[in-house]
């Protein structure tokens, strides 16, 4: 087994071919994503921790059965991502649910998001909108959500983001713009909503009592 | 959660597990590939079944019975085998779309990929007179 410096000198891909000779390797690679993947299962899904936990596991080992299904083609973290997005779906089909919930980190990231979109103002929003921003992003349609969580949220490229949801890159960037789209409709729907809902002051009610 | 890790080397030793072997997924990508290329050639032999129908049809008697030219052809379609072709251009279509390169591609373009492929075999099955050959085993 290699140790821990020399792990972190190696690559995804080198880090699979020694996993492949002995076993015990396979911790470096789990333990460099094992965070990642968390992360990005918590917002693909609401899940509990101790079922991140159980799911996280199920991953790293259809990930290690299937190691030399591995195609060098592809990035491994590419790979990884697929398997990840495929059984958290699995496991929200158990649960026939898939609330998503961005957690506060998050906020940044959002406003990142929005900064990255020209049609949209910078200077209109603060990190008070990006939970606004956030309401409005679990409304979107689960394709949209996907693209907008891996091109801003993982930071993925076109090309990684086509390999993880097996789509092609066309369809990664339709999507991608009909989701940047989707959104500021739904913003904007939202602010005109707010407006809408004013705040009227209660006035004591007169007791009848006297 | 930073165990997970140690958690998965416990599990990977204690029920003794191991990568599938390499073998399995060249099995399995070669049977994804046999299996289009054979109902590739299936849909050919199938259409060229239609093609020997309708040239076998008579096409004077579209004048006999009074009928347009496009509506007698349409009657006397085979149907049956037509329908047997479209399912098998769907099975390759669907299995293609299974294998690496399947989903790189958008949908429209497979679809005309798979149908070009199809056409391209169905042609050389007719003019090579292998599907009359086949047609005439299966007699």
């Amino acid at each position: 087994m290699i140790t821990k410096i020399e792990s972190s000198k190696l690559t995804d891909e080198e880090l699979v071919t020694l996993t492949l000779a002995d076993k015990n390797n396979y911790f470096y690679l789990a333990n460099r994503y094992e965070e990642k993947l968390s992360r990005y299962i918590k917002r693909l899904a609401n899940f509990s921790s101790q079922d991140v936990e159980d799911i996280l596991q199920d991953i790293f080992i259809k990930a290690y059965l299937n190691l030399n299904s591995f195609n060098p083609k592809l990035k491994f973290s590419s790979w990884l991502y697929r398997i990840t997005h495929n059984e958290t779906i699995n496991h929200f089909k158990k649960a026939r649910t898939r609330p998503i919930t961005l957690s506060t980190e998050d906020n940044e990231l959002i406003l990142q998001f929005i900064a990255s979109d020209s049609n949209i103002e910078k200077e209109m929003w603060s990190q008070d909108d990006a939970a606004s921003i956030q309401r409005t992003l679990t409304k979107l349609n689960k394709n949209y959500r996907d693209v907008i969580i891996l091109k801003y949220f993982e930071d993925k490229d076109y090309k990684e983001i086509s390999d993880i949801l097996r789509k092609p890159m066309g369809t990664v960037a339709t999507l991608l713009n009909r989701a940047k789209k989707s959104l500021r409709e739904e913003i904007e729907k939202e602010t005109t909503e707010t407006k809408r809902k004013i705040k009227w002051p209660k006035f004591p009610k007169k007791s009848l009592k006297r | 959660m930073a165990q997970v890790s140690q958690k998965i080397i416990e599990e990977i030793s204690d029920k003794q597990l191991k990568p599938k072997p390499r073998s399995y997924f060249l099995v399995y990508n070669a049977v994804i590939w046999l299996l289009i290329a054979f109902f590739i050639i299936f849909d050919g032999i199938l259409l060229c079944v239609n093609i020997y129908g309708l040239a076998a049809l008579d096409w004077s008697l579209s004048q006999s019975f009074n009928e347009r030219l496009a509506t007698f052809t349409t009657n006397n379609l085979p149907l049956l085998w037509l329908s047997l072709s479209f399912v098998a251009i769907s099975f390759a279509y669907i299995l293609f779309r299974l294998t690496d390169m399947g989903y790189k591609y958008r949908r429209r373009w497979t679809v005309l990929i798979v149908l070009f492929v199809a056409l391209f075999a169905t042609v050389l099955l007719y003019f090579t007179g292998t599907s009359r050959m086949i047609l005439n085993l299966i007699d």
